[in-house]
């Protein structure tokens, strides 16, 4: 479910690339040191995009150069703590853990086992996260139950099912227009992966939200992939569209960037069938200012 | 020879324990001259001194709290006769602040203050100033005081519980909205909300929890709780755990001679109704039903409403109270007969009774059956057993049949308007009439 929105990296400017990796590289330092070091593990893309969503300001964040396991010897310039950033990580906790115990009861044999695995090394922090942001973590878990009984019930309605996880990620800013981003972000990650579970799942008989409503019994036909297509660029559409409206921020070419390719990319691949997951490979040679300045 | 070493050998042992005798009683005999005549003065440190405060009703009536001490013991260097220092230890010797002070003497307002000390000894033994405190680590004692203020603020709860195919959470539920924190102004003014949350395993049934309260600061970081008293440490939270079960409706049916569920339609809006309750309830339940539907009342179909009633403790999920049975005879046709047999029995004696009106006979069957149906063949038959020798016009209930037809039906009640009077005296034995007025 997570992993769809990412920038495209080739395209960013080169004081936007060191920008992007402050921020991912800052998400992991903070998820480290507010929830331990098993919480790195759930860092995404997709989160580093909510901190980014959710920061103000034009002025760079206080930065600082750190080493890591993954840079043991090179200090790398890092976002340091900031509201955005204790905001972004204390969410992505919670989904990561509540998108586990989705796992735990829809799975079976060595996957569920996993989803328990991983989700026992989180459930301290998660514990953690959700002291901290109750009602971010009931709305969450509101949401994912509703949207269990559409799919327990084999609900007909894409749109229903979508906007379930919709609303559960709209509910991260209280903001107009990022609400309205993380709305169709949220829309087009559930129909987007359910296009890519979409064999897997037909093979298993599990239920996938493209198969029920457009009545597939084997892998999608043009039709159908032109039919998700149209209605997941609509969504891209909104999301380019809102990203305008946001006040610049030290993030907007990021945001654009990522609203405007990185998205319709996905989309693309997706719809191709040739998604996939890739690991974040930074270029090495390209840094920020200790202060968090361009190069 | 010997016997002489002998005799040298013991002369000189017990020589040797009379020395040791002599010297034990003699130290002691100098020890009690020095300590007990002699007694110089001494000095001597006393670590540890413990540090009590007197005065904080005066503080706190002032709305003032006391927030950070520099130290919590003291160490003094004593001086005194030797028999006095050498009694003296922490256990007995202690340090006296008086906050009330800040009040009385400062201007009872936060701010850090310098108090002096009083020393205390424990059981009066220098109460006459056998013992004088030369200097210590600490001549006076600093303290910051702040205020203290009080505040209500709400209970927020969360839960981590794993739930069993078909079990649904209701909303949480607590014991309290809102608990009321009082301290220091700067820590309570920082507490955004009070914290609980619970985690279990899979639950079947209703959740009451009793959770220790963590105050959170707007910041999302837990604020720690010295200094800090709540109204209370524990908020009881309830999570009620439901069953839900979805469950069709369904009538007991009543059919006639000329219809069955094979010639008969019954649709009922909605089909199935969810509910949510008890599970022990609605484990064993599988249909909800609604009534009665007496095809026998009606011609060839008919509608009614019936009020839906979940199990007991029991509520319906969407809010729906009524559900729409429409029910239909297919391939039946029904037709009027007028009456023309018409029997009225059980008439007391001394009574007669007369037939004032009456309506056609409605029969279902189909159509060849009622085209073979004659007036004569429908026997009414009027009983005024009930209304014995009570005189006036009645509204009876009569049973119709109909001879030589097992697959026709007789459409609703058959009512017939008879008047009950006494028979005239000449006229004794007469037999009543039955008369067919057509109506």
């Amino acid at each position: 479910m997570f992993g769809y929105v990412k920038p495209e990296l080739g395209e960013l400017k080169m004081k936007e690339f060191g920008r992007f990796r402050a921020a991912y590289c800052g998400m992991c330092h903070e998820l480290k040191k507010s929830y331990g070091t098993a919480a790195r593990f759930i860092l995404n893309y997709d989160f580093v995009f909510l901190f980014m969503l959710l920061s103000e300001g034009k002025e760079p964040p206080e930065m600082k150069m750190r080493r890591c396991p993954a840079s043991p010897l090179r200090a790398r310039c890092v976002s340091c703590r900031n509201d955005a950033l204790t905001l972004a990580s204390g969410y992505s906790v919670i989904l990561a853990y509540r998108k586990l115990c989705d796992d735990v009861r829809d799975e079976n044999g060595l996957k569920k086992l996993k989803a328990k695995l991983k989700r026992a090394l989180i459930a301290r922090a998660y514990k953690k996260a959700v002291r901290r942001y109750p009602d971010f973590d009931n709305a969450v878990r509101d949401r994912l139950a509703e949207l269990t009984e559409l799919e327990k019930n084999r609900e007909p309605s894409l749109d229903r099912c979508a906007d379930k996880f919709a609303s559960l990620l709209a509910s991260a800013s209280k903001d107009r227009v990022k609400e309205q981003i993380l709305y169709h972000l949220g829309r087009l990650v559930y129909i987007a992966d359910a296009f890519n579970d979409l064999e897997e799942d037909l093979k298993k008989g599990s239920f996938n939200p493209i198969a029920a409503r457009y009545g597939l019994s084997q892998a999608a036909d043009k039709n159908t992939a032109e039919a998700v297509k149209l209605t997941l660029e609509a969504s891209s559409g909104v999301i380019s569209a809102d990203a305008e409206l946001l006040p610049d921020s030290y993030w907007t070419g990021i945001i654009k960037n990522t609203a405007d390719i990185g998205i319709p990319k996905m989309i693309t691949s997706v719809i191709k069938g040739e998604y996939v997951a890739s690991p974040f490979r930074p270029l090495r040679n390209v840094t920020l200012k200790e202060n968090g300045d361009d190069i | 020879m010997d016997k002489n070493k002998q005799t040298v050998k013991n002369k000189s042992g017990k020589s040797r324990a009379l020395y040791l005798i002599i010297s034990i009683v003699a130290s002691i005999a100098i020890w009690s001259y020095i300590t007990l005549v002699e007694n110089p003065e001494v000095e001597q440190n006393v670590a540890g001194i413990p540090i009590s405060f007197i005065g904080e009703d005066t503080l706190s009536s002032n709305d003032l709290m006391l927030v950070h001490v520099n130290t919590n013991s003291l160490t003094i260097n004593f001086s005194g006769k030797w028999n006095a220092i050498t009694r003296l230890s922490k256990e007995n010797v202690s340090a006296t602040v008086d906050l009330s002070e800040i009040v009385t003497k400062h201007a009872a307002s936060p701010g850090t203050y310098q108090l002096s000390y009083t020393l205390e000894y424990g059981n009066n033994l220098f109460s006459s100033g056998g013992v004088t405190a030369k200097s210590a680590n600490y001549n006076s004692v600093t303290v910051t005081v702040e205020k203290s203020i009080t505040r209500t603020i709400q209970v927020k709860g969360t839960y981590d519980v794993s739930l069993p195919e078909s079990f649904k959470a209701r909303s949480l539920e607590y014991s309290t909205q809102s608990i009321t924190v009082s301290g220091p102004q700067a820590i309570v003014e920082s507490i955004s909300y009070a914290s609980v949350y619970f985690q279990r395993d899979e639950v079947t049934s209703t959740v009451v929890e009793e959770c220790e309260v963590l105050l959170i600061n707007h910041d999302g970081e837990e604020v720690p709780m010295e200094g800090i008293t709540l109204s209370q440490n524990t908020v009881t939270v309830t999570l009620p755990v439901v069953m839900e079960k979805q469950l069709p409706l369904d009538v007991e049916k009543i059919y006639g001679k000329s219809n069955s569920s094979e010639n008969t339609t019954i649709t009922i809006e909605p089909q199935t109704v969810t509910v949510y309750g008890d599970a022990e309830v609605l484990a064993n339940k599988e249909v909800i039903m609604l009534g009665t539907v007496n095809t026998t009342k009606l011609g060839l179909g008919g509608t009614q409403t019936f009020g839906i009633i979940p199990p007991e403790g029991c509520s319906i999920v969407s809010g729906i109270t009524t559900a729409t049975v429409t029910w239909e005879v297919i391939g039946l046709e029904t037709r009027s007969f007028a009456p023309s047999n018409t029997n009225i029995v059980d008439i007391t004696e001394g009574y007669k009774a007369e037939i004032l009106g009456q309506s056609a006979v409605v029969l279902r069957g189909t159509k060849d059956e009622l085209n073979s149906v004659l007036p004569e063949d429908i026997i009414i038959t009027v009983s005024l057993e009930e209304q014995g020798a009570v005189l006036g016009q009645f509204d009876v209930l009569a049973s119709v049949e109909v001879i030589g037809f097992d697959k026709v039906d007789v459409i609703g009640d058959y009512i017939v308007t008879v008047e009950i009077v006494p028979m005239p005296e000449e006229t004794e034995g007469e037999e009543s009439s039955s008369s067919s007025d057509f109506r």
